[in-house]
C-alpha cells in the first residue's frame, strides 16, 4: 500500500515528448500516458479495491454455496442452493424483508416529507434561521453506536427518561417501548427519523436554494397563487433530489445494522431484527458462515435490484447524482 | 388591508418559530438529557428527570475523562480515521486523476468497476473481510479497520474528485506540459493544490465515515487494545449498567468530538453530503 | 526540475512518510497485546474485578512476566469470545463454562491441552471437572461451581402469605397467581438475553424426563419424545399468567432495569437464577439486595414426572488457556486456585468454592453460599446449562426458541422442531 512518488516522476518522463500539439479543447480525454505511469496512478486504488471489496463479495458468493462453521480451512461441504431454499423458507428472513418494507414505506411516507416541509421552512428567510439549520443537522453527526447506547437509556423500562417525559405531562403509563413486539419498530423508526431527517433536510435545502427566484417571480407576474407556485416549480424542480432522497433511504435502510444492534440486538425474539443483524447472528453467532454468507448475498441482490430497477424506472440520468452520496445516508 | 397583511405577517412568523422550535426541542432534548445527566446521580435522573443537577455531579465526568480507557480509544478513533483519510484520498485522487484527464483503453470499464462499488452495502462484505484479514493475520490490527475502510471509501471519493477533475480547464495542463511538467509534476504541484477545497470535502467524508464506524472494528478488533469510541461506548455501559450517570457521561463525551468537529467542517461536510444528491 | 519542491509536494510526500511509518509501527504491534499473558474474565464489576487484577499483579511480580487482565460483560464476552474463536486465536486465559461450546474450539485446536502440566487439582472437588474434560482430556480449571434455582425473598412471598417455598409444579403456579393477587411481581426475567429463559425449558424437560432421559436424547441428537412437548407447554402455560415484571421482553440480565437489577430492589419475588445471583443482584442495582429475606429453593417436581428436585441443571466458571498461550499460563492457574485465593474469591465475589473440602477453604460461610453447598450436597446429577452443554448452533437454538415460546411466538412444538432441525444440521 506504499506510494512511491519519487520513482513515479522519473518513469513518467521518459514517455515520448510531443503531446504539446493537442487541441486544448481534447487535452483532457486526448492524452496516452505510458503503461508504467498509468500503472502507478492506479494500482495502489485498484489493488485496495480488489483486495478489499472485489475479493469478500466474491468470496461471499462462493462460501454461499457450502455448509461451513468458519472455523479454519476452507468451505468443503458444497450444498449447492441449499443455504438459499432454507432462506426464502426462513421467517426471520422474511420478518426482515417486512420490517425493511415498514422503514422504507414510513420514511417516505413520514421522514422524508418531515424533512422536506423543513427544508421550505429553512428556506424562508428569518432571523435565527442559520443556527437552526445548524442544530437540525447535529444528530447526523452523532455516531449510530452512541446514539444507540443514549437511546436505550432514554426509552429504559424504570429509569427510562421517555416515561419520565409522559408522566410531566400527565400521562401515567410505562410503555413498552423496546419490549412492546408491536412497537419496537415504530420507536427505532423514531430513532432513524431523529437522526436522519437533518440529513434529507440539507439536501432539499440546496436543491430549493438552485432554483432560480427569477422563476417565482415570472409566474407571479403571470398571476399564478402560492400553491400553484409550489406545485408546478417548487415540486417538478426539486423532483431529482427527492428521487435521490428515496433511493439513499431504500439503500441506508438494507444495510441497518449499528442502531438496532446496539439497541435491541433485534429482539424481542426477532421483533426489530435487520438483515444485517441476521447476518451477524447467523455468522458470528452460531459459526453459519455458510448461511450467513447466502443472507449478505441476498442483501447485495436486494439493492442491486432496486438500484437497477429504482434506475430504469425512476432515476434515468439522476444516476451519477445518487452514486456520490450514498455514503453519507442511511434510512 | 394593511391590518391583514401585518396580521397575516405576524401569523406566518409566529408559526415559523413555533415549528422551528418544536423541531429543536425533538432534536434537543435527548442530546440535554445526555450532558445534564452525566451530571446528576442515580436518585436525581430517578426523581429529578428534568431540573437542573442540584448538586450538580462533577465527578461521573471527572471520572470518564481520568480513565485511561476512553484517551486511548479517542486516541484510537483519530488514529485510524486520520491514517483511513490518507489513504483512501490519496489513492483515489491519483485514480481519479487519470481517469479525468487521460484516455487510456479500458478506462470507462475500470471506472464503472469502481462506481459499482457503491451498490456493495458494506454489510454484505463484513463476514468475507472477517476471514480475509484472518488469513493476512489482520484481525485484531489497526490495519484491518483501516484499509477495507479505505477500500470501501474509494468508489464515492473517485466519483467525486473525477468530476471536479474534470472541471479543471486543459489550458492549465497545456501550460504545465509546456513548462516541462510530466503527469506527476502537474498532479502533485497544481492539480492538488487547485483542488484542496474538494479534497477538505472528500477528507471530511472519509473522516466521518471512519468515527462512525461500527460493525468493522466490533468483528476485527476483539481484544481492547485498538477499540475505538462506538466500541467503547458499549463496552463502557455493559460495565457501568448500574450507574446510568456515568454512562451518561461517557455518552456525552464520545459525542463532543463530533459536535466541535462539526462546528468547525460544517460547510466541507455539508457541501460534501450535497455535492451529489442534488445534481440532477 | 532544479526548481525546490513545492509546498504542496513536500506535504504529500511527508504525508506518504507518515503514513508508512504509522502502518509499520501498527503492524508491529499489530494489536496484540504486549503483556506476556492476557486475561479475559465477565467479572467486570467490583469487588471482583479489582480482585482478579490484584492477583494478576501478585503472581505477574513473581513471575516476572506482564499480564493484561480484561473484564468484559457477559453478553459481550460472549460475542467478543465467538468472534475471537473465528479469526483462529484465544486469549491466553479466559472464562469459559465447559461443554460443546468448549469443544467447538478445542476441535479447532485453540484451546491448551493442560492434562498434564497442571498438579494442582489434588484438592478440587472432581465432579467440578467434568465440564471442561472432553475425551478424557482436561482443558479448563474450575473457580466456581454451583447449581441453578429459585433465589426469593422471602419478605415478599411472606407479604403474599406463601409460608413455605412450593415443591411441585402446581404449587409454583398457585404461588405466582398468589404473588400476583398481592400486587407483586413474582418473576424476574431478563428476556432479552434469552439464556435466563431457556433455565425454565431445561428444567421442565428435566422433571418431565429425568436427567437421563435428556440425556439420552441429546445424545441422539433428537428431541421428538412427547416429553420435550409436554415441559413445552408448561412453559407456555406458565408465560400465559404473565408472571413477569413489565418489560421483561427487552430486559437484560444484568444491565441497567434488567433482572438482577430488580431483584435488588426488591421489584420482584423470585428468579431462577445460578449461584452468582445474590452477587449480581447487589452489584446491578448498586443496594445491598434483599439481603437475609433472600433464599433458594430448587425447581419443583412435576407430579407424574421421571425427574426429582435433587437433579440441578448447574455448571461454573472456568478458566481455559488458549492455545498459542505462554506455558507459564498453566502456573497462573494453579496460583489462582491455591486455598488462600479461592478463599479470597469466595468471600469478594460471593462463589461457591470448588474445593473438594468446603470447610476446609471456607470456614465461615454465609448464608447464600451456605444454601449453594447445601443444594449441591443433595444432588443427585447435575446437567451443564444447555447454551455451554450442546454446540452453539444448538445452544442459541435452544435459548431462542426458549424466548419464543414465553412470548407466546412460537408453539412448544415448533421448539422441538427448531431444536431437531438444528440437530440434524450438525449431524
Amino acid at each position: 500500500m506504499t506510494l512511491k512518488p519519487q520513482q513515479a516522476e522519473p518513469l513518467s518522463r521518459s514517455r515520448p515528448a510531443g503531446r504539446v500539439g493537442d487541441k486544448p479543447r481534447r487535452a483532457r480525454t486526448g492524452r496516452r500516458p505510458g503503461p508504467v505511469t498509468l500503472a502507478v496512478f492506479i494500482i495502489p486504488a485498484l489493488v485496495l479495491f480488489a483486495l478489499f471489496v472485489l475479493v469478500p463479495v466474491g468470496f461471499a458468493g462462493y462460501t454461499s454455496f457450502f455448509r461451513w462453521n468458519g472455523l479454519g480451512g476452507l468451505p468443503n461441504d458444497f450444498i449447492g442452493l441449499d443455504n438459499f431454499r432454507t432462506l426464502l423458507a426462513d421467517e426471520v428472513f422474511l420478518g426482515d424483508l417486512g420490517r425493511l418494507a415498514l422503514v422504507v414505506g414510513l420514511s417516505i411516507v413520514v421522514q422524508l416529507p418531515l424533512a422536506f416541509g423543513l427544508a421550505m421552512l429553512l428556506h424562508q428567510r428569518f432571523p435565527g434561521r442559520a443556527v437552526f439549520r445548524l442544530l437540525f443537522f447535529v444528530p447526523y453527526v452523532l455516531t449510530e453506536a452512541v446514539t444507540a447506547v443514549l437511546f436505550g437509556l432514554i426509552f429504559s423500562p424504570r429509569r427510562g427518561f421517555a416515561d419520565a417525559l409522559l408522566a410531566s405531562v400527565g400521562v401515567d403509563a410505562s410503555i413498552g417501548w423496546l419490549s412492546d413486539r408491536s412497537l419496537v419498530m415504530f420507536v427505532i423508526f423514531g430513532i432513524l427519523t431523529w437522526k436522519f431527517f437533518g440529513f434529507h433536510m440539507i439536501l432539499y435545502l440546496a436543491a430549493r436554494q438552485n432554483i432560480p427566484d427569477e422563476l417565482y417571480e415570472a409566474a407571479r407576474v403571470d398571476g399564478a397563487t402560492g400553491p400553484q407556485l409550489f406545485r408546478h416549480i417548487t415540486i417538478p424542480l426539486m423532483g431529482p433530489t427527492v428521487r435521490i432522497t428515496v433511493f439513499l433511504s431504500v439503500i441506508g435502510t438494507v444495510q441497518l445494522f449499528d442502531l438496532v444492534f446496539v439497541l435491541t440486538h433485534g429482539g424481542p425474539f426477532h421483533a426489530s431484527e435487520t438483515l444485517a443483524i441476521t447476518m451477524y447472528e447467523e455468522g458470528f453467532g452460531r459459526n453459519q458462515i455458510g448461511y450467513a454468507s447466502a443472507l449478505s448475498i441476498a442483501m447485495f441482490l436486494i439493492s442491486l435490484v432496486f438500484a437497477l430497477g429504482y434506475q430504469r424506472l425512476v432515476l434515468k440520468r439522476d444516476l451519477q447524482g445518487a452514486l456520490t452520496s450514498t455514503e453519507g445516508s442511511k434510512a | 388591508m394593511s391590518v391583514n397583511t401585518l396580521r397575516a405577517k405576524v401569523l406566518r412568523s409566529t408559526g415559523l418559530y413555533v415549528a422551528a422550535f418544536a423541531t429543536l426541542a425533538f432534536v434537543a432534548t435527548p442530546i440535554l438529557f445526555a450532558a445534564l445527566g452525566g451530571f446528576k446521580d442515580n436518585q436525581q435522573l430517578r426523581e429529578n428527570a428534568f431540573g437542573l443537577p442540584s448538586p450538580w455531579n462533577w465527578a461521573n465526568y471527572t471520572d470518564v475523562l481520568a480513565a485511561e480507557a476512553f484517551w486511548r480509544q479517542l486516541f484510537n478513533s483519530v488514529f485510524i480515521a486520520l491514517v483511513t483519510t490518507f489513504i483512501v484520498v490519496a489513492a483515489s485522487a491519483m485514480v481519479a486523476f487519470v481517469f479525468a484527464r487521460y484516455n487510456f483503453r479500458g478506462r470507462e470499464g475500470l471506472f464503472t468497476l469502481f462506481a459499482a462499488g457503491m451498490m456493495f452495502p458494506f454489510a454484505v462484505a463484513v463476514l468475507p473481510l472477517f476471514i480475509i484479514l484472518r488469513t493476512f493475520e489482520l484481525l485484531n490490527s489497526p490495519l484491518g479497520v483501516i484499509l477495507p475502510q479505505a477500500a470501501f471509501g474509494l468508489p464515492l471519493t473517485i466519483i467525486i474528485l473525477r468530476s471536479f477533475f474534470r472541471a479543471i480547464p486543459g489550458e492549465v495542463e497545456e501550460a504545465a506540459t509546456i513548462d516541462g511538467a510530466g503527469p506527476w509534476r502537474f498532479f502533485t504541484q497544481i492539480l492538488l493544490p487547485m483542488s484542496r477545497p474538494v479534497l477538505a470535502t472528500v477528507s471530511v467524508l472519509a473522516l466521518v465515515g471512519s468515527w462512525n464506524s461500527y460493525l468493522l472494528p466490533l468483528v476485527v478488533l476483539s481484544r481492547p487494545t485498538w477499540w475505538t469510541l462506538p466500541l467503547g461506548v458499549t463496552q463502557f455501559q455493559g460495565q457501568y449498567s448500574s450507574e446510568t450517570a456515568k454512562v451518561l457521561a461517557f455518552v456525552m463525551l464520545a459525542m463532543l468530538p463530533a459536535l466541535i468537529f462539526y462546528a468547525f467542517a460544517e460547510r466541507h461536510l455539508i457541501s460534501g453530503l450535497t455535492s451529489g444528491g442534488t445534481k440532477g | 526540475m532544479r526548481k525546490p519542491q513545492s509546498r504542496a509536494r513536500a506535504v504529500l510526500a511527508a504525508g506518504a512518510a507518515a503514513a508508512v511509518a504509522f502502518t509499520a509501527t501498527a503492524c508491529g504491534d499489530s494489536g496484540e497485546s504486549t503483556a506476556d499473558l492476557t486475561w479475559w474474565h465477565i467479572q467486570n464489576e467490583d469487588p471482583m474485578k479489582t480482585t482478579w487484577a490484584e492477583m494478576a499483579d501478585e503472581w505477574a511480580a513473581e513471575a516476572d512476566l506482564t499480564v493484561e487482565v480484561e473484564p468484559i460483560a457477559n453478553e459481550a464476552f460472549k460475542e467478543r469470545l465467538a468472534t475471537s474463536a473465528q479469526s483462529g486465536t484465544l486469549p491466553d486465559l479466559y472464562q469459559t463454562w465447559g461443554g460443546g461450546v468448549l469443544a467447538e474450539q478445542v476441535e479447532a485446536g485453540l484451546v491448551r491441552d493442560i492434562t498434564d502440566d497442571v498438579d494442582c487439582l489434588d484438592k478440587v472437588n472432581p465432579i467440578t471437572l467434568e465440564a471442561y474434560t472432553i475425551d478424557d482430556r482436561l482443558y479448563a480449571v474450575p473457580f466456581d461451581q454451583g447449581v441453578v434455582g429459585f433465589w426469593y425473598n422471602m419478605d415478599l412471598f411472606a407479604e403474599a402469605g406463601i409460608d413455605t417455598p412450593p415443591a411441585t409444579w402446581d404449587e409454583f403456579l398457585g404461588a405466582v397467581e398468589q404473588l400476583k393477587a398481592a400486587g407483586i411481581t413474582p418473576i424476574a426475567l431478563g428476556g432479552a438475553d434469552q439464556w435466563p429463559t431457556h433455565y425454565y425449558w431445561t428444567y421442565l424437560v428435566m422433571r418431565t424426563l429425568g436427567l437421563d432421559g435428556l440425556e439420552a436424547a441429546a445424545e441422539a441428537g433428537d428431541f421428538s419424545d412427547p416429553g420435550f412437548t409436554e415441559a413445552g407447554q408448561k412453559l407456555a402455560d406458565l408465560a400465559a399468567l404473565e408472571p413477569f415484571q413489565e418489560g421483561f421482553e427487552s430486559a437484560t440480565y444484568d444491565q441497567a432495569d434488567g433482572q438482577a437489577a430488580l431483584m435488588g430492589e426488591g421489584g420482584a419475588a423470585m428468579e431462577l437464577m445460578g449461584q452468582w445471583a445474590p452477587q449480581a443482584q447487589r452489584d446491578n442495582s448498586g443496594t445491598d439486595g434483599p439481603g437475609d429475606a433472600l433464599s433458594f429453593f430448587p425447581f419443583p417436581a412435576i407430579e407424574g414426572g421421571a425427574g426429582t428436585t435433587t437433579e440441578f441443571l448447574g455448571g461454573g466458571g472456568g478458566f481455559a488457556a488458549g492455545a498459542e498461550s505462554p506455558d507459564e499460563v498453566v502456573d497462573f492457574m494453579c496460583f489462582l486456585l491455591e486455598e488462600d485465593n479461592q478463599a479470597q474469591v469466595v468471600k469478594d465475589g460471593n462463589m461457591s468454592t470448588v474445593a473438594a473440602d468446603p470447610a476446609a477453604v471456607v470456614p465461615d460461610m454465609n448464608n447464600e453460599q451456605q444454601l449453594v453447598v447445601d443444594a449441591m450436597a443433595t444432588a443427585t446429577g447435575t446437567q451443564l446449562y444447555l447454551d455451554q452443554a450442546y454446540p452453539p448452533s444448538i445452544g442459541s437454538t435452544v435459548n431462542e426458541a426458549s424466548e419464543g415460546l414465553v412470548l407466546g411466538e412460537i408453539s412448544p412444538e415448533d421448539f422441538v422442531a427448531m431444536v431437531n432441525e438444528a440437530w440434524a444440521a450438525e449431524k
